[in-house]
């Protein structure tokens, strides 16, 4: 029987905890049967594990909801039934997540396990867990090993978010994987490799394809067999959900002209290119006019710029009148949000750097500028490579 | 003469046909006036003032303003009610040449001097002997500077900066100091500092961050040209008393009154906003100053 595609047809706001884990097993089974390449492999739920290589030596069976050292031991006691009464296996492997367990307690159980099974079926059995500290793998061997590899990802981003199995809020590095691929999107890059993704966003592994997951419930986002990803289109529901989330990702801070006269956003901006404070960048309307010279708006109504966590002493410098806005004061002139990557877009040794598209759309957003930053997306998606 | 509204493009104007052509050229009307008409489009109104400054060139030229008071009242311009003549030159209480137009009481114009070379008196009566008797013309140490990077009015008569104005008011209020305005402004007695200091404040406001930033490079040539000596110190502590003024809360208080009955008028200031005035403005202007003579310095 061949394998199918992935369903991911749960949505992203109503998941039931072991529909997700569910979803998850077929999830990591796509991706090991992907990853390790020939012999080809096949479903064999039907045979008591999950998955069988070609020539049925090699059988993998995936447990994400194990909660603790009686769950492990009783998949570990299945599976030594199937493989003792399946002469042909060679070797049994359990992948599995112990979010609930630390490694120095998987090795423990695992140890148990052999003083508890023959030496003969015991070396046909092997285990990939990912504990809430660490990666048990044995044997350690070649197939061992591949297994781990295939399975790391999605097993560590379980580690990481160990809550990723329920219902909770994205976090920011979830948005740092969107906003990464977000981009790559909008200027067309094709899909990005891991390694790419995880730099752009500043993220682990583990984030990243913890991310890619949470994208791939909701249709959002295409995998690629060579550990590579990109979105399908627009990522419209993940858009939404930014918006809606954008104060608590971006934390931003709205500065006000303390003198009392009408904002002047230009003058700061020249004033910012001059003073060029490291880490700085700008987004907003400034950098939607930098990605397209033809993009719809008269004026600045104002200034918005990411800059790190903490790093806001250059505020004071930039313009001493300036004073964070009260609540619900309006007219802010100057907004200073945490990026949601470390990636700039690189400037002119003249100009300022750049935020992404993606954190612009969000500056364009918070403005009210909704229609132009749809003909943003647009403009940027049929622009010439 | 109590304070009125007056349009101060139309007070200009008036005064520049008033006044006798040849005269005009020995003229720079410095003070609220000048600010005023400099800043005209921004006011949008009429503001409150009383007195047209005019500062006499050249500096230390008394014999000029004697001239000119003289040809003025001969003109049929008339002395104001506090403007009386005293027996000599000596006396301690030498009363400014204040002249009515021939015609109205719209305004009246006080003559100031220019200050000699070497004045290092804040203020000095320089004695000035007309027909009927000894009056005394002011002359403030940093008047000179009004001389400088002049700008002219439509009608061509030539008026003060603000750049040098506020330079001239900055230098002029080293700290913010007991004395007070002899007459109340919008009926309360205000320090001098607080509203000189005042106007600085309400100068930059109107000029706006671009235009001040241009401030300390006119600055730097005009205290060389008047003060070559110690241009390096007056520029070190231009700043002292502005700085003064924003840590003392009453004082600051009476500038915002002073600024908000004059050149920011109907603009609802408050004394937050012109805090933030100041530390903007001392960004922007005082501390490019000083550090432009502390460079010139090191690099000689």
């Amino acid at each position: 029987m061949k394998l199918q595609p992935v369903n991911t047809a749960a949505t992203f706001t109503h998941v039931e905890p072991e529909f997700s884990a569910a979803s998850m097993e077929r999830t990591l089974l796509a991706r090991l049967a992907a990853d390790l390449g020939t012999p080809s492999w096949q479903e064999a739920r039907d045979r008591g594990y999950d998955l069988q290589s070609a020539d049925g030596r090699l059988v993998i069976e995936a447990k994400f909801g194990l909660k603790g050292a009686r769950d492990l031991r009783s998949a570990m006691l299945q599976l030594a039934q199937t493989v003792s009464a399946t002469p042909r296996i060679e070797r049994a492997l359990l992948v599995a997540a112990l979010p609930k367990m630390g490694v120095a307690r998987a090795t423990e159980e695992w140890a148990q396990l052999e003083r508890l099974f023959r030496p003969n079926l015991m070396k046909r059995l092997g285990i990939v867990a990912v504990t809430r500290d660490g990666e048990l793998v044995q044997p350690s061997d070649a197939t061992g090993r591949r297994v781990a590899y295939a399975a790391r990802p999605i097993l560590g981003g379980l580690r990481e978010q160990p809550r990723a199995l329920g219902h909770h809020a994205p976090t920011p590095k979830f948005f740092a994987v969107w906003s990464a691929l977000l981009d790559a999107w909008l200027f067309r890059e094709g899909s990005l490799r891991i390694g790419q993704i995880m730099k752009r966003a500043g993220c682990s592994h583990p984030t990243v394809t913890a991310a890619l997951s949470r994208l791939d419930e909701r249709r959002e986002v295409e995998r690629r067999t060579s550990r590579s990803a990109e979105l399908r289109a627009f990522p419209g529901a993940s858009f939404a959900e930014a918006t809606s989330l954008a104060d608590g990702l971006r934390k931003p801070i709205a500065f006000v002209d303390g003198t009392g006269k009408p904002p002047d956003a230009e003058g700061l901006l020249r004033r910012l290119a001059r003073m060029r404070p490291p880490g700085v960048a700008v987004g907003g309307v400034a950098a939607a006019r930098k990605y397209d010279r033809n993009f719809d708006l008269v004026g600045l109504p104002r200034l918005d710029v990411t800059a790190p966590r903490g790093q806001r002493e250059w505020v004071h410098v930039l313009d001493p009148a300036l004073r964070a806005a009260r609540k619900d004061e309006r007219a802010a002139v100057l907004v200073v949000s945490e990026p949601l990557t470390p990636m700039q877009r690189e400037s002119t040794s003249r100009e300022l750097p750049l935020v992404g598209p993606s954190e612009t759309l969000l500056d364009l957003q918070d403005l009210r500028l909704g229609e132009q930053a749809m003909s943003l997306v647009t403009a940027l998606r049929e622009r010439k490579r | 003469m109590t304070d009125h509204a007056v349009s101060p493009d139309a007070v200009l104007d008036t005064l520049s046909q008033e006044l006798p052509p040849d005269l005009r050229n020995h003229v720079v009307i410095v003070g609220s006036l000048a600010a005023a008409y400099h800043f005209r489009v921004e006011i949008r109104g009429p503001i409150r003032t009383k007195d047209a400054d005019l500062a006499i060139r050249p500096a230390g030229a008394i014999d000029k303003c004697e001239h000119i008071a003289q040809r003025l009242l001969t003109d049929g311009w008339r002395r104001t009610k506090d403007c009386v003549p005293r027996s000599t030159a000596n006396h301690p209480e030498l009363r400014a040449i204040r002249l009515n137009p021939p015609e109205h009481e719209n305004y009246y114009a006080e003559l100031l001097g220019l200050p000699s070379k070497g004045q290092t008196e804040s203020k000095l009566w320089e004695p000035c002997r007309l027909d009927d008797g000894w009056y005394g013309i002011p002359c403030f140490r940093y008047l000179g500077l009004a001389d400088h990077h002049r700008q002219k009015s439509e009608a061509g008569l030539a008026y003060a900066s603000p750049a040098m104005m506020a330079l001239a008011n900055l230098l002029s209020h080293p700290t913010v100091g007991d004395e007070v305005m002899l007459a109340p402004i919008g009926g309360r007695t205000i320090r001098r500092a607080a509203k000189d200091l005042g106007r600085v404040l309400a100068l930059s406001f109107l000029a706006g961050r671009e235009v001040v930033e241009t401030w300390p490079s006119l600055w730097v040539a005009a205290l060389r040209a008047e003060f070559s000596d110690d241009c390096s110190e007056l520029a070190r502590r231009s700043g002292d008393g502005l700085r003064a003024l924003l840590q003392a809360p009453d004082a600051l208080e009476e500038a915002r009154h002073a600024v908000d009955i004059g050149l920011l008028n109907g603009r609802g200031i408050t004394v937050e906003q012109l805090e933030a005035t100041g530390a903007r403005f001392i960004a922007d202007a005082v501390e490019p100053l000083s550090k432009l003579f502390k460079y010139e310095h090191r690099t000689r």
